[in-house]
């Protein structure tokens, strides 16, 4: 099975993933072919998974999908699936970039390897199961682990293209929705 | 840099020029192999670590921290106290629910107003753990759209924290 033929599996995109234990699997193998198929040119590159796929059958939310670390990088990958329970109107579909649903966010953390006091810099990606995410998922990890892009060289190009493609909230956006819920804050202690 | 000089152009032009991507790797089953097998690895590794039968060194310890734009005006920003380490032994759940109280002490008023949802359900989380206890990452966030704050409750060791 390829990573097209996952796409036009009649179980595609695998909603029913809590309580279909094939939807699951399938799931689990989809964001698998994705890192593989981003590193294929890379094929030497050691890779360690750092945490199961979680089936999430409780409901908690915001499931692990893929979560591996290249140790002579230093680097590491995280996913969870990003899910429109809200049922938010499309971002890129609208004016006002919050309350809506971007199909894909990127951020950097820190992540332990063993313990809090071995932390590697990670890629973490909150993404749907959708070409949007998928695309641009490959391109998350082919430029992070493979050409071992600078964090700042790829937040600046993340912003560019939420700048352009208007799928969620730009820097500058949030920088000044956040500034103003701060000033509120001032207010409240105010009062 | 210069990979992403070159790589930019293609991100800027959002999905159409994303494309390009797709074609670049041909998956082989030979790669599909090597990712099941790291895959088999990590639950292999897992069930042997909880049966005793690896050795493993490292000690139990818990983090918990608040994450996101509203920590520190971007998203790698990060607040928590201490993480609790204990080589003798797994970290228990009042442990972890002191710890998890003690980051959100540290908020602001607005941050913990912004954070309380993500905190209770980290909280529930913990408490509601199975005995076998949870060796894992697990992120809460605010809601599940385009925000990027959230509550992680990070568990390291050879065997489960929060076991009862």
């Amino acid at each position: 099975m390829t990573l097209d033929e996952l796409t036009r599996h009649a179980l595609y995109p695998f909603q029913d993933f809590r309580e279909n234990d094939a939807s699951f699997l399938l799931l689990e193998l989809y964001w698998t072919f994705i890192a593989e198929e981003a590193l294929t040119p890379w094929p030497d590159l050691q890779l360690e998974p750092l945490q199961a796929a979680d089936q999430d059958r409780d409901d908690w939310g915001s499931p692990n999908m893929l979560h591996f670390w290249a140790p002579a990088l230093r680097r590491s990958v995280r996913v969870l699936l990003l899910e429109n329970v809200g049922n938010f109107p499309p971002c890129r579909e609208r004016q006002e970039k919050f309350n809506c649903f971007p199909s894909i966010t990127l951020d950097f953390e820190r992540q332990g390897i063993t313990g809090p006091f071995d932390e590697v810099d990670q890629l973490l990606f909150r993404a749907d199961v959708s070409s949007v995410s998928m695309e641009a998922v490959l391109w998350g990890i082919r430029y992070f682990i493979g050409e071992e892009a600078s964090i700042e060289s790829m937040e600046d190009a993340w912003d560019r293209y939420l700048i352009e493609s208007g799928n969620g909230p730009s820097r500058a956006m949030r920088d000044e929705w956040y500034q103003k819920y701060l000033e509120e804050d001032d207010d409240d202690e105010e009062e | 840099m210069a990979t992403m000089v070159a790589g930019a152009p293609l991100l800027a032009g959002g999905p159409p020029g994303w494309i390009a991507y797709a074609g670049l790797g041909v998956l082989t089953m030979s790669a599909l192999i090597l990712a099941r097998n790291s895959t088999n690895t990590a639950s292999q590794t897992s069930s042997s670590t909880r049966e005793g039968t690896q050795e493993c060194r490292r000690p139990w310890s818990v983090r918990v921290h608040a994450q996101g734009n509203i920590i520190g005006g971007h998203g790698r920003a990060t607040l928590g106290a201490p993480a609790i380490v204990k080589p003798p032994s797994p970290v228990t759940v009042p442990e972890g629910l002191t710890l998890s109280a003690s980051t959100y002490g540290m908020l602001t008023k607005r941050q913990k107003k912004r954070l309380s949802r993500a905190y209770e359900e980290a909280i529930k989380w913990i408490e509601e753990r199975p005995p076998s206890g949870m060796l894992e990452k697990k992120s809460f966030y605010v809601a599940r759209e385009e925000s990027n704050d959230r509550i992680d409750v990070d568990s390291f060791g050879c065997t489960p924290n929060f076991i009862s």
